[in-house]
């Protein structure tokens, strides 16, 4: 059934590996779930990494410090981002280690001093500088609130969006080595406002 | 990176097509997809930097080892 799938698939040319081109050189960084490939040969301690939306799990965030000693820069302006951010530097400050995601457990591993020099920024990112409604996750096994996702839902959090290009000249950056895009259900509204404004 | 997380939480089923979309979109505008994993979690580099690495050497065993995972465990293309 599976294989009859993968042929639909690629017939309708919605296969995840089509399109795909060769590069030998990559590796899996962060949690199971939560983790990208990147190009090992590819990010210094000059490099500039901005992580959008950060939820309970900025392992890959995380990971970027500790293997490069990179500039890491998170947003998220959603109370689940914040308070899993602080829970972090708790833990990393009490020497305790902090492990997520039980079916395939990670556990961070920076220290106090990686971790200071992560900023966290608490400001989300679309085309335009504004506020924005966040709706609450109507499931229980859904961590983060949405701007797309919920919206029958009568509950929200109102927080501050701001275009890219703002956040960069705030920040001071004139370039981006690395951007992470994980916001929910939003992934794909953002990337075409993002190529049409910056 | 982008995470296409409507594969977990779709409105309806046009999702595929749309994520197909955004991705041509980013194509067209310079950029190679070079890792997808089964629910689309893709990495996407700008193509001068992706010729720059193609040229470059392959992964040594040193930096596999700083990964917290086991090497045979994460999918390496």
């Amino acid at each position: 059934m599976q294989h009859v799938i993968g042929l639909a698939k690629k017939a309708l040319g919605i296969h995840p590996q089509q399109g795909v081109k060769p590069l030998n050189n990559l590796i899996h960084i962060g949690s199971h779930y939560h983790g990208y490939h990147l190009p090992h040969n590819f990010l210094t301690s000059d490099s500039i990494c901005y992580c959008i939306g950060a939820g309970e799990d900025i392992s890959f965030d995380t990971e970027l410090k500790v293997m490069y000693d990179a500039q890491v820069y998170i947003f998220d302006p959603m109370p689940e981002g914040i308070n899993h951010f602080q829970k972090l530097k708790e833990h990393t400050k009490k020497g305790k280690s902090l492990t997520i995601e039980p079916t395939v457990p990670f556990t961070y591993r920076l220290s106090e001093k990686q971790l200071e020099a992560i900023t966290f920024v608490e400001i989300g990112v679309w085309d335009k500088k504004t506020n924005l409604k966040f709706f609450a996750p109507e499931r229980d096994d859904y961590a983060s609130h949405s701007l797309y996702l919920f919206q029958e839902s009568n509950e929200y959090i109102e927080a501050p969006v701001d275009r890219l290009s703002n956040l960069m000249k705030m920040l001071g950056h004139s370039s981006i080595d690395v951007v992470k895009l994980e916001i929910e259900g939003l992934s794909i509204q953002l990337l075409i406002r993002l190529l049409r404004t910056n | 990176m982008v995470e296409f997380d409507e594969v977990h939480n779709a409105n309806d089923k046009s999702f595929h097509f749309r994520i197909k979309k955004s991705c041509t979109k980013l194509k067209k505008a310079g950029y190679v997809l070079v890792h997808s994993t089964h629910n689309l979690k893709r990495t996407f580099i700008r193509e001068d930097v992706y010729n720059s690495l193609k040229s470059r050497s392959y992964i040594s065993s040193d930096l596999l080892s700083q990964n917290q995972y086991k090497a045979d465990s994460m999918a390496i293309r």
